[in-house]
């Protein structure tokens, strides 16, 4: 964008934010060009609008300038979600984040996009009430954001993921337009089911401005078990046989050694720095049956082989189990200046051959792969460790996450548990879609967005992207012709 | 440096190579920070401003690209968000990547000038000017006290002149403390009550020494009333917090050589600090004295030995006091001591060990109340908005006294809660203690009341 | 060529005299029948038609045509009848790929083999297909507790006009890779495309399920039970409320005027504890529980019941769990209705007389957050309706959808929402 477009822009963007609100200060721009992937690239204005009404027009004057969009919240994105690749405008919502209401009655709350995960649940835990999805990073990730990438977490094991525990949104589009899409009513009776649509759909269709969340009663009561296994291969294959047990855990989480170290120079957890692979279980129920479900989850994971396994015996403890769980990718810092997380996904039942291979990986490399994720459903995520500050060290370990996602892939599994695809994999993406199946995305995102101006960049691989439709031939023989279709045919 | 400017980082580090970081700004603690934004949510000025570059990990980048020479340290941009961080290290406690923020920032401080004439005027006169020198220090002690003895606050009050006059607000509403000009300096040593259990020292400090006298000497009989032998230094010293915090690094480095000094030779089983922020300060000594091998090491040594007062006394086994405070109490962490020292739960469980006193908890108490040093003084509008918050939840809470642990603290909120017309005294917890152990001297009527 | 003509070119054979009962849209019929092997014959087939154009109607079991509006057109039936493989289970896993003309009934009889379950039960299941369970959104009694349609699928590959066969999703049960077009065809009446193949989640079968009758004089305590018991940690696994004309239609009845009917599922324990509770709130709220056992035939009626093979009219009012008691004072006193109150649902027959100014009345009650269709009438009765009732605001963003991925609007034109 030249300076004299920007100032235009950013004078119009100001009669609406007021002068605070918006800017261009090169400078200023350096701080928006992050999130908590290693990627960047710089906007060119900063917008922090206040309300709903706001976020539309700020949407809708960039869209008429033709001016790309990305929002931006908490900026805790491990994929480069709301890195602004193509430059533009930054939206932020620090300013949009409070709980609009709570209403126990309909088991709904209403927030801003800009609510922070966690504060969702505890402002809801004095009614008896809590959120389900909770990311690891829900101490700072909002629910916008979470509605961007669809996000999970440990807990959603049981209970399903964003998408399954959102009814509703107002969406501010590149028409302009602020659309109310679902609501509060439990299901949807008419019409598409567009709220389902744009959850996950990483700010490529809209911006989501509000959103209809159900609440769920507490659990009354909660088990967290720890078992302690000699090595990775035991412990993995102990999941799928606690599994196939036929108790379904609210959480099934694993740490590998490495992880394992860092975590307690972070936080003394209470995990054992001599274990191989230590499993995070969670039962949850009530009082009279979680004591039962507890002793046959430990007994399902010493037949699987775990040498220990400790029930953690109070509050305090379970906390501190998960606060470790919950940390653990951050404590990687103390293991190495820089790390890059991947987000594969392989069915429970390949977890041990893909762990293997990715040890194989590491051996073969030289790099260090830690292995912390949930592994109830498969949910990998290998962090490679390295120096950003060593030449070619970040170009090796961008290779070796294309290989691991490639054998995610393969293994009948998927890119991107709950990250999203962000900037980071929207190449690795043809590993899981065909150009077909793309298509017809790109398709449904034009509906959105004819001109690509939201969140650009992102999820689709580049050529998808600069692709046209198809064009359309005159007649029907001629239709049929160009279509290639001829010959016998196989229908009865 | 503009051309730069229109360059991510990659591609900048790309094209030029990763360029050597500037002396002064240790590079492993600054690279420590992953960016992950986990800190956001717990920042005062994040929450106030909404600007990234006023948050902590917006703060950890900025550091980075001024260390790397991507940006100037006197860049006034740079300036503004560096200073206009309150350092109350909330984000360290947040931090699953063990960022040690608070001395980032200061070292950061260190290379950076001030932000503005405030600033500038509040290193001259009060950090460099007053605190170091003892004899200034008594003056201007002497002259508070008399000030307050004439009922000059009450005239503030009345005339509005508060709302003008530089410092007014202060002035106007000082807090719980002392009044009568001419005091008695605590003796050099105030001997054990009972078995003897350990032999301490006593930091009486600048400030808290000049308007809280009152506390030191609770703080002394509690010690005594536990079994120690309190020993005061000669030398009344300024352990250099104020200085530090604000990154004034020369006054800082000699003051914490002088602290050092003051003790020395005491055979002292621990030094102990009723004011969070010199507390946090005396146990970072190393990282101060950083430059000079030798003193570094016996800046380590020296902090394993410093304790804040109720770490110390509920580590040793508190004595429960026996008057009774019926009063309903909340407690505010101060961040320096919650943040900087991780001192969370001991003044809590010696408030609780008072009889008939009972512990409320107010929303958001281990939230920044806007004080923060001279931060108050610097940036009076940011620091209003941290107080406001700070005032709403203490008149949640239904606190009908306010425990604390800093003198910044107590002066800032007792300003805040005196100003929105609440009798709601704040008051340290050594006061809290000393008063049930019998202390007689001068207490607010509500705590008069609590006892009768 | 005419349009008679060039249908007539399209593979499949023309409809016969047997078909024609068999195919019939309310009163419509096509000319021709298609019916693909697998998924790629489907999007070849499909394109085929795109071309002509010629309109589809797409069809699973056929439990649930009585849906939607009257099409526009219907010039070719597309049948799924022989798309019926089991393509992939993995029971550790928990996970299955089936094709979408697998009826409900064959595939929880494979998962059942292995202890396990798709814990959705839409009406007749010895019919219903997977694709059509998908397409109309067609969820059972269970929906409080184990959630619908759309919490189950995690892949699905579709057949479009355009010949392209594409999927989303995949087969592991956490996955955000694209966009989840899994929630676009559920519910989208097969004007989209052509659901070819589905991937579900699974879940291990309850060990222990237990059915508790509860009488009540008054409906609005029923309700309050109901809406009570649903926002429990562990919800029922169905809570039912039926008056004794939807009772008698499951082959029981009751002295008293509303009954709510409660199955619970899960561990021997926690049934029994949900017994107890359940009883509890029951009382409490004056109402009282049968004892003795429930015939085995009672939820099965009771799952059909909103999907009658008949020509009864069924308006379906879905709203927020506060507006339940505003619809059920708005229906006429002649209908026969049954309640999730846990879901916000509410299904009434009415007579076909009343069934306008009922609907009439239902979407004043169910106010702006909620939404009341008929989800099923015969064709003369529907003639005079609205059925889905005025589109959401979000309808601009459907029409351009349907543009999008079928601009020649060729899947059951005019079926859907807004004339979609």
């Amino acid at each position: 964008m030249d300076a004299a477009d920007r100032e235009q822009l950013l004078a119009r963007l100001r009669g609406v934010v007021g002068e605070r609100y918006a800017f261009a200060d090169p400078y200023e721009m350096r701080l928006y060009q992050y999130d908590a992937s290693p990627e960047t690239a710089l906007p060119d204005i900063v917008v922090i609008p206040g309300t709903a009404a706001d976020v539309a027009r700020v949407v809708k004057i960039c869209a008429d300038a033709q001016v790309p969009i990305t929002a931006r919240s908490a900026a805790s994105s491990l994929a480069g979600g709301t890195v602004p690749v193509e430059h533009g405008v930054v939206i932020t919502f620090a300013r949009m984040d409070r709980i609009l209401e709570i209403d126990p009655d309909n088991q709904r709350a209403v927030v801003e996009p800009g609510v922070v995960n966690l504060a969702l649940s505890q402002a809801l835990k004095p009614l008896g009430y809590y959120y389900v999805p909770d990311p690891s990073s829900q101490g700072a990730c909002t629910i916008g954001g979470n509605v961007g990438t669809n996000a999970g977490g440990p807990h959603t094991l049981l209970y399903g993921v964003t998408v399954n525990h959102v009814t509703g949104l107002e969406l501010a589009l590149p028409s302009g337009a602020l659309v109310q899409v679902g609501g509060r009513k439990a299901a949807a009776a008419s019409g598409y089911d567009l709220t389902g649509l744009f959850v996950g759909s990483e700010g490529t269709m809209g911006i989501a401005t509000k959103i209809w969340v159900k609440i769920q009663p507490l659990p009354p009561v909660q088990k967290t078990l720890m078992a302690v296994y000699p090595d990775v291969e035991t412990a993995s294959n102990a999941v799928s046989a606690i599994v196939r047990s036929g108790i379904l855990p609210a959480a099934i989480e694993m740490m590998d050694k490495l992880s394992i170290q860092a975590i307690e120079a972070a936080s003394h957890a209470g995990y054992p720095l001599d274990a191989g692979a230590v499993l995070l279980l969670e039962v949850d129920g009530i009082p009279e049956l979680v004591d039962e479900l507890g002793e046959r989850m430990a007994k399902a994971c010493r037949e699987s082989g775990a040498t220990e396994v400790r029930v953690a015996k109070d509050e305090a403890e379970r906390q501190a189990l998960w606060k470790g769980r919950k940390g653990a990718f951050s404590a990687m810092g103390r293991l190495s200046p820089d790390f890059y997380v991947m987000d594969g996904v392989v069915p429970r039942t390949r977890l041990p051959e893909t762990l293997a291979k990715i040890d194989a990986i590491s051996a073969r490399t030289g790099f260090k792969i830690c292995n912390v994720f949930h592994a109830g459903d498969g949910n990998l995520h290998p962090l490679v460790l390295f120096d950003a500050f060593k030449p070619g060290q970040y170009e090796a370990v961008l290779r070796i996450g294309d290989e691991i996602l490639k054998l995610c892939a393969d293994a009948g599994g998927s890119v991107t548990g709950e990250h999203g695809i962000g900037l980071e994999k929207r190449e690795n993406i043809r590993y899981v879609f065909s150009d077909d199946d793309l298509e017809v995305m790109d398709r449904i995102r034009r509906v959105f967005d004819p001109h690509g101006l939201m969140n650009p960049g992102k999820v689709f691989p580049g050529e998808v992207l600069e692709g046209s439709a198809p064009s359309r031939a005159p007649d029907h023989a001629s239709r049929r012709a160009a279509a290639g279709i001829g010959g016998d045919d196989v229908w009865v | 440096m503009a051309e730069l400017a229109s360059l991510d980082f990659k591609r900048q580090i790309d094209r030029d190579g990763v360029p050597s970081p500037a002396a002064g700004i240790d590079m492993d603690l600054v690279r420590d920070c992953i960016h992950c934004g986990l800190c956001l949510p717990k920042c005062p000025t994040f929450r106030t401003l909404h600007h990234e570059g006023d948050s902590p990990r917006g703060r950890m980048w900025q550091i980075k690209e001024a260390a790397l020479g991507l940006v100037a340290f006197d860049d006034p941009r740079f300036q503004a968000h560096i200073y206009q961080c309150f350092n109350c290290r909330a984000c360290e406690t947040a931090c699953p990547s063990g960022v040690q923020f608070g001395a980032v920032m200061e070292m950061a401080r260190a290379m950076t000038p001030p932000q503005n004439r405030r600033d500038r005027m509040v290193r001259a006169i009060l950090l460099n000017g007053l605190l170091p020198h003892p004899r200034r220090l008594r003056i201007a002690g002497w002259l508070y006290r008399a000030a307050r003895a004439a009922r000059l606050p009450g005239l503030l009050r009345r005339s509005g002149a508060w709302k003008v006059l530089p410092l007014g607000k202060f002035a106007a509403f000082p807090p719980v403390g002392d009044r009568t000009p001419r005091r008695q300096p605590l003796p050099a040593l105030t001997a054990a009550q009972g078995q003897r259990r350990a032999r301490v020292g006593l930091l009486t400090g600048c400030i808290q020494d000049e308007m809280f006298h009152g506390t030191n000497r609770r703080t002394a009989l509690a010690l005594a009333r536990n079994g120690c032998d309190v020993v005061v230094p000669e030398a009344r010293v300024c352990c250099g917090a104020l200085a530090s915090h604000a990154g004034e690094a020369k006054t800082a480095e000699r003051l914490a050589a002088r602290t050092m000094d003051a003790f020395s030779g005491q055979q002292l089983d621990a030094v102990v600090v009723n004011a969070a922020g010199c507390g946090s300060n005396m146990k970072e000594y190393e990282l101060q004295l950083r430059n000079d091998a030798q003193r570094r090491e016996a800046g380590l040594a020296f902090s394993r030995t410093v304790k804040d007062a109720s770490e110390f006394l509920v580590e040793l086994g508190l004595q429960p006091p026996t008057r009774r405070i019926t009063l309903r109490v909340a407690y505010q962490d101060p961040c320096h001591l919650v943040h900087g020292q991780k001192v969370h739960q001991q003044p809590r469980q010696a408030l609780k060990m008072i009889p008939g006193l009972e512990l409320v908890e107010m929303k958001e108490s281990d939230w920044c109340c806007g004080s923060a040093g001279v931060y108050n003084l610097t940036h009076p509008e940011i620091s209003e908005d941290a107080l406001a918050w700070k005032i709403a939840h203490i008149i949640d809470s239904g606190a009908q006294l306010i425990a604390s642990a800093n003198p910044g603290c107590i002066l800032q909120i007792s300003m805040g809660l005196q100003r929105a017309g609440r009798d709601i005294p704040v008051v340290h917890v050594m006061d809290l203690l000393g008063w049930a152990y019998g202390d007689e001297g001068q207490k607010p009527p509500v705590v008069r009341r609590a006892m009768a | 060529m005419g349009l008679n003509a060039r249908v007539a070119t399209l593979p499949g054979h023309e409809i016969t005299v047997e078909e024609q009962q068999e195919f019939r849209v309310d009163d419509l019929l096509p000319s021709r029948v298609m019916r693909p092997a697998d998924a790629q014959d489907a999007a070849r087939g499909l394109r085929l038609c795109d071309l002509v154009p010629a309109a589809v109607v797409t069809w699973g079991g056929g439990t649930q045509m009585r849906l939607g509006a009257t099409p526009r057109r219907y010039e070719v039936a597309f049948s799924t009848e022989r798309m019926t493989r089991l393509l992939e289970y993995e029971p550790a896993d928990l996970t299955c790929r089936v094709e979408a003309g697998m009826r409900l009934q064959d595939l929880q009889e494979s998962l059942l083999a292995q202890g396990q379950r798709l814990p959705l039960e839409p009406p007749h299941p010895e019919r219903a297909t997977v694709g059509g369970m998908l397409a109309a959104n067609a969820n059972g009694l269970g929906r409080a507790r184990y959630g619908t349609v759309r919490d189950w699928v995690i892949g699905i590959a579709v057949a479009y006009p355009s010949g392209k066969l594409a999927r989303a999703g995949g087969k592991v049960v956490k996955n955000v890779a694209g966009y989840d077009l899994m929630k676009l065809h559920i519910g989208a009446l097969g004007t989209l495309g052509v659901i070819a193949e589905v991937n579900f989640k699974v879940q291990t079968r309850p060990q222990v399920e237990a059915t508790l009758l509860a009488h009540f004089e008054m409906l609005a305590p029923a309700i309050d039970c109901g809406i009570a018991l649903a926002r429990q940690y562990l919800a029922p696994a169905a809570a039912l409320v039926l008056d004794q004309g939807a009772l008698r239609d499951c082959g029981l009845a009751a002295d008293w005027r509303w009954t709510l009917a409660l199955k619970l599922e899960g561990y021997a324990r926690e049934v029994e504890a949900a017994r107890n509770k359940a009883t509890g709130i029951i009382r409490d709220a004056g109402g009282r529980v049968e004892e003795g056992d429930v015939p085995s035939t009672f939820w099965e009626t009771a799952r059909d019941w909103s999907a009658p093979d008949d020509d009864h009219v069924v308006v379906r009012a879905i709203v927020p769990l506060t507006s339940i008691h505003a619809i059920l004072n708005a229906l006429p006193p002649d209908s026969r209705m049954m309640a999730l109150p846990g879901a916000g649902l509410v299904d009434a027959r009415v007579a076909p007389g009343s069934a306008a100014s009922t609907l009439q009345r239902l979407r004043t009650a169910g106010g702006d957050q909620g939404q009341v269709i008929v989800a099923a009438a015969p064709a003369v009765v529907k003639k005079g309706l609205d059925v889905w009732g005025p589109p959401p605001p979000g309808f601009p963003i459907m029409r351009a959808l349907k543009q999008a991925l079928d601009p020649n609007g060729i899947l059951n034109p005019g079926r859907f929402v807004g004339g979609i």
